[in-house]
């Protein structure tokens, strides 16, 4: 067997009920067919996910993919990605995070396959050949901080650590992982699929390195983006010193941001005055950082330099999210309270993508739904009672237990009450508000196979995010970089507008590939390689000979047998729900209201209007329309022969 | 001559430095023949998560790869 470059060459198995460790070569057709990462995932999940399964069953497995540009000279290829069942919607999720598949390659694996639970708290411990299960007795009940420094103590400050925290040992569905302190992941209750599994942490540290077919060429390809990409983006300084808090303050004129679950927005200047990057400046001691390899990183770790909280330090992977998920929506009077409370999920691994959830409660205990009497406690905006709440939540205490599992639990709780107010796609709470501007990302999250919201759905800057990019340059800009075809073209770009719908497989496809290989989908990282770019890298890194039309066509493979991994556990059009209140109320604010329009804002959207862009997306796709799945003919198309026997009759 | 050119000297500037490795990426690239950052001859890391510190090993040379390869001019060649 010729030797491996860019991939290590080997998947590692381990069950934590019976300690068996073993690995097993990368399977080269399936690095022609999926590349890796999230592509070899996915592969794997097929096989090993068992329609139904338990997500916090012994079976359910944490697939962990590293992609054959992670750990090498590519810029930013930091990317790991984690295939699990997620105990919050059932869906079969592939969350995405920064850094640790890097040192997973230096230690000569490509993929970790856990299954198993064990009988009492581990970490996994991965140094090179050495793979180790070891006991855990003295981490369990450490929040993600202290057991993270804990890890680092004993087995050397040079590792690369995913952790859980206090949520995930009592498996609350809204908890995920942070991996090295500083990056999420897993939104759907990652962290309860560690806790079920006793595992605490996986540790690794690798020495063996990573080949590069063709260094040369790789070399001069880092140059070139580097200097033709990199050096040329003028925000870049931005960009890292205070990653999307340098662009905040667009999202606050744009009405990107709303409070009171979702039906109010402040005002731009007074978010601007508290919420924003000079309130960054002025309380914050600011440390930039990223996972292996990124030029461009837009994480950081703080220490507060004065008010009351002088002194504490804390990590986000997303800048913004202290402001947007606790800051403003509970309309904190000191800015510091939102780094506090933003510090205490971290620190337990709950999803803050998930705190709007409060704000339903909120309003569901003003609206006379919910009593005190359910809650144990007077809610009250402040921070004090916040933080009680996440203990709460946390430790699953009372009605707070079922806040804690999320969308579903409550409404199965609560009832209509709650479904009718709940802001949720498939459970989850989508952070793009689709009424404050309909671009790919706030789409994307209805059609996201596991819920919102990935990688997968973000635009490369100037980015949909935000409203006010021309229909002309969506056409110049995207068409090509995201390789859309001619007639497909013709399809989505109408006079002034474009359709939303049909861009967004295009988007998606191509960022499932950069997925598989590793690299970063950030919209400001994510200008640095178009597909050719990335084709180009992965030949030269790997010395596997593919065109650009199969290299391309991988991401729509991998997407579709994700899809599939969903359609067998019963998900279907149905499940493609637009939020009710996105399409039928609007968001207030002092000068009026904003409610659903397109992208361009030349028109509202009714109820009929969505499910035509379904209808669009699901076309453009090649799928059947009426079920919002992948048809035989399609799966055929691609390769996929394996998985017909899995649709619906 | 001597290999090690006693007058180059790369200065860290630890404010600069993001701790991305491309320092340690190329630098183990070029002296070991694959990417592999724990061999390379320059480290950098986190002290209590932010102070960032550098080490040189004995076998570098000051070649100034590192220089060359650093996005933020967190090292110099003097």
């Amino acid at each position: 067997m010729s030797e491996y470059y860019g991939y290590a060459g080997k998947i590692l198995y381990v069950d934590l009920s019976t300690g068996s460790i073993r690995t097993e070569s990368l399977n080269r057709g399936w690095i022609r067919d999926f590349i890796g990462g999230m592509g070899i995932n996915v592969r794997l999940a097929y096989d090993l996910i068992k329609p139904g399964m338990d997500p916090l069953g012994p079976e359910n497995p944490v697939i962990i993919g590293a992609g054959p540009l992670t750990g090498t000279v590519a810029p930013s290829a930091t990317k790991v990605t984690v295939t699990f069942k997620q105990p919050l919607n059932s869906a079969i999720g592939t969350a995405v995070g920064c850094g640790f598949a890097p040192m997973l390659k230096w230690a000569g694996y490509d993929h970790i396959v856990i299954t198993g639970s064990a009988e009492k708290p581990v970490y996994l411990k991965i140094f090179d050949d050495e793979v180790e299960i070891c006991d855990a007795t003295e981490l369990w009940g450490l929040d993600i901080y202290e057991a993270t420094d804990a890890i680092r103590r004993k087995e050397g400050r040079d590792v690369s650590v995913i952790c859980m925290g206090r949520a995930g040992e009592n498996l609350v569905k809204t908890s995920l992982c942070l991996i090295d302190k500083v990056s999420h992941i897993g939104r759907g209750g990652l962290g309860a699929v560690f806790g079920a599994k006793k595992l605490k942490a996986i540790v690794v540290r690798g020495t063996r390195g990573v080949k590069i077919a063709d260094v040369e060429e790789a070399t001069k390809l880092f140059k070139s983006i580097m200097k033709d990409r990199v050096y040329t983006d003028r925000r870049r300084e931005v960009w890292i010193r205070y990653g999307l808090m340098g662009v905040v303050e667009r999202w606050y004129d744009a009405h990107l941001v709303p409070s009171r679950n979702k039906r109010y927005v402040h005002p731009p200047e007074k978010l601007k005055r508290k919420f924003g990057v000079k309130t960054f400046d002025e309380y914050l001691d600011i440390h930039p950082c990223g996972g292996p390899s990124c030029p461009i990183p837009d994480k950081g770790i703080y220490v507060v330099k004065k008010g009351k909280h002088k002194g504490m330090k804390f990590t986000a992977s997303v800048p913004i999210n202290p402001f947007i998920c606790f800051g403003i929506p509970f309309d904190l009077e000191d800015p510091t309270d939102a780094f506090k409370i933003h510090a205490a999920w971290n620190r337990h691994g709950l999803d803050e993508l998930e705190a709007p959830l409060i704000e339903l409660v909120f309003e569901l205990y003003n609206e006379g739904v919910v009593k005190k009497e359910d809650l144990g406690i007077e809610l009250k905006p402040d921070p004090e009672t916040i933080l009680k709440i996440t203990e709460k939540i946390v430790n699953k205490e009372g009605f707070w237990g079922v806040v804690a599992d999320g969308v579903p639990a409550i409404i199965s709780k609560v009832g209509e009450e709650a479904e009718k107010r709940a802001i949720h796609i498939k459970g989850m709470c989508p952070p793009f508000d689709a009424r404050s501007c309909l671009g790919v990302e706030a789409f994307h999250q209805v059609v996201d196979p596991r819920g919102p919201l990935t990688g997968s759905g973000l635009v490369r800057s100037p980015s949909t995010a935000i409203p006010g990019i021309s229909t002309s340059l969506v056409k110049s800009l995207y068409t090509d970089w995201y390789m859309v075809p001619p007639e497909a073209a013709d399809r989505i770009f109408e006079n002034e507008r474009w359709n939303v719908a049909r861009m967004t497989v295009y988007v998606e496809n191509v960022n499932t590939l950069f997925n598989c290989l590793g690299l970063c989908t950030r919209f400001f990282i994510a200008r640095c390689y178009s597909p050719r770019d990335a084709h180009a890298f992965y030949k030269a890194v790997t010395g596997v000979d593919i065109s650009l039309a199969d290299f391309v066509k991988v991401g729509e493979r991998v997407w579709n047998l994700y899809k599939m991994l969903n359609v067998r556990e019963g998900f279907t059009r149905e499940h493609d729900k637009w939020p009710s209140r996105w399409v039928r109320e609007a968001i207030k604010h002092e000068k009026g209201e904003v409610y659903l329009q397109d992208y361009t804002k030349s028109r509202r959207l009714s109820e009929k209007d969505v499910e035509q862009l379904l209808d669009d997306y699901y076309d453009e796709r090649g799928w059947n329309v009426e079920l919002g799945i992948p048809t035989r003919e399609k799966l055929q198309e691609l390769g996929l022969d394996f998985a017909v026997k899995d649709l619906p009759p | 001559m001597s290999s090690k050119p006693a007058v180059r000297k790369i200065v860290f500037h630890p404010e600069k430095c993001i701790v991305c490795l491309l320092c340690q990426i190329f630098c183990s690239l070029r002296y070991t023949g694959a990417v592999n950052p724990l061999k390379a001859r320059t480290r950098v890391y986190r002290e209590d998560d932010v102070n960032v510190k550098v080490v040189f090993t004995e076998e570098c040379t000051m070649c100034g790869l590192c220089v060359d390869v650093c996005p933020t001019g967190a090292r110099e060649l003097v």
